[in-house]
């Protein structure tokens, strides 16, 4: 097997996981967020000379899959049109959270609400767990850059939220259950 | 304004794949087949040429991706031995630990124990063992000890081994690791082995072994009697040992209790403490009722 191929391998057992999670939190049905993981490797493939080393690596191909991402979403918009009925068929089977809690649907109402780059600085933080220098690394911007813009969408949304009248509830109010005797 | 914090535990549950989840198997059949079919290709193929032969009719199609869930692998991940297209790799080691084969056994060695949790399993999975690991910070008598098997409450017959490294070597200090062995058996076993791997407890760190009672040779409260005897009493014996004492309510229900955070001065010293667990360095928690009772059974 060539260098090219071992490094190829490398980063792909290393970013397939967090690269179909997220595809699979973005697009609106599994075969669009199969074709972006798929061509997002093959992307990668082939420039794979241009690959960063160490964690950088990990940063870049998120880089990538955010590309494809938007590539595909525009010509997702231009089939829309035909196919409007079947992508909400296939959205509804696939994209429904589990949890349709009223005030789970008002944070999800609330966030879709905001510019489509809010809502990707705000999910590469909660979703894929990058902080900020990895984040500005992804997107080649300063890290000024990124807290400036992640400043501005947290405030659009404490807004969007207000608006919604979502109050925030901690989670972890039990401290344990469910043991047997 | 809501801080980040805030917004990010809003936010979490938004996510079709949660943040927490393990997820997408690279060991899996689809990911080797989408491997094959991309190095397949030349290089300088341009994208669309390469896009015709993508890996749909392997089986990469609209349910590829249902219920992958998310991994977020913070370093990259070296995997030695067998290649993804070869065969099953034998080793594999991130920042946090290095697994290998050794004699039908998996041989993991904890290089970092305060590492992300994820990385644990996902270095398992990339070997083809579905098996979740969790380190947790725990109470001193647990610390390098196997905690949990089987998800929690749900015991599995698998014979999971941990030990140290070198033998009986002080885990709070440096040039000591904690190792754990899984059976080679268990691979390809359709159900996720869950097991807990105990690990000392940062300054301040709740211990997630406060199942186990406080009272274990060990622990601050060895051998002492607590179960069935009242408040006063128990926190006579705690602040004899320079300890404090936090509170948990036991709500008995059919089959089985829970526990509710309880606050000091709603408790009187005559309730009837059931257990007490190990809280965090210098505490223990108190797990009482108001009145004794009878689904519950106190220990001697």
């Amino acid at each position: 097997m060539s260098d090219d191929t071992h490094r190829f391998e490398a980063v792909y057992r290393a970013t397939y996981d967090q690269i179909t999670a997220y595809a699979g939190r973005r697009c609106d049905s599994p075969q669009d967020a199969a074709d972006v993981v798929a061509e997002t490797f093959v992307i990668v493939w082939r420039k794979i000379d241009e690959l960063p080393p160490g964690a950088q690596a990990r940063l870049w191909v998120y880089g990538v899959a955010r590309n494809v991402l938007a590539d595909h979403r525009r010509s997702a918009l231009r089939r829309q049109a035909r196919h409007r009925d079947l992508d909400a068929e296939m959205a509804d089977l696939y994209g429904d959270l589990a949890d349709h809690s009223v005030e789970r649907n008002a944070i999800a109402q609330a966030f879709a609400t905001l510019p489509e780059d809010d809502r990707e600085l705000l999910a590469l933080l909660a979703w894929e767990g990058l902080d900020r220098r990895e984040i500005a690394t992804m997107l080649g911007l300063s890290r000024n850059a990124v807290r400036i813009r992640l400043h501005r969408a947290r405030r659009r949304l404490s807004r969007a939220l207000e608006a919604a009248d979502v109050r925030f509830t901690p989670t972890d109010a039990v401290v344990s259950t469910g043991r047997s005797l | 304004m809501r801080d980040s914090d805030e917004i990010n535990e809003l936010l979490r549950p938004l996510a079709r794949i949660s943040p927490d989840e393990p997820g997408g198997r690279v060991g899996g059949a689809r990911a080797q087949a989408l491997f094959a079919d991309i190095i397949a290709q030349e290089r300088n193929t341009t994208t669309e040429a390469v896009l015709l032969r993508r890996p749909r009719r392997r089986g990469l199609g609209r349910r590829a991706l249902l219920g992958l869930a998310a991994s977020a692998v913070l370093a990259l991940g070296v995997v030695l031995g067998p290649s993804l297209l070869g065969g099953v790799a034998t080793s594999y080691a991130n920042s946090a630990v290095e697994i290998h084969e050794e004699a039908d056994t998996y041989v993991a060695r904890i290089k970092n124990p305060y590492a992300d949790e994820r990385k644990f399993s996902e270095a398992f999975r990339s070997l083809g063992l579905n098996v979740e690991l969790r380190v947790i910070p725990v109470s001193p008598s647990a610390v390098g000890e196997i905690v949990s098997l089987g998800g929690g409450i749900t015991p599995v017959n698998v014979p999971i081994g941990a030990r140290k490294e070198p033998a009986d070597c002080d885990l709070t200090g440096s040039g000591c690791f904690m190792v754990v062995t899984v059976p080679a058996a268990i691979k390809g076993t359709p159900d996720a082995v869950h097991f807990e791997l105990g690990r000392p407890a940062k300054p301040g760190e709740s211990y997630e072994n406060n199942h186990q009672p406080a009272t274990r040779p060990g622990e601050p409260l060895a051998g002492v009697k607590v179960s069935g005897r009242t408040v006063d009493d128990v926190l006579g014996e705690v602040g004899k040992r320079g300890l404090s004492a936090e509170f948990r309510r036991v709500v008995v229900h059919e089959g089985g209790y829970t526990v509710e955070p309880l606050a000091a001065d709603q408790v009187g010293g005559d309730w009837i403490v059931f257990k007490v667990i190990p809280a965090r360095e210098g505490v223990v928690g108190l797990e009482v009722t108001a009145e004794r009772q009878t689904g519950l059974e106190y220990a001697n």
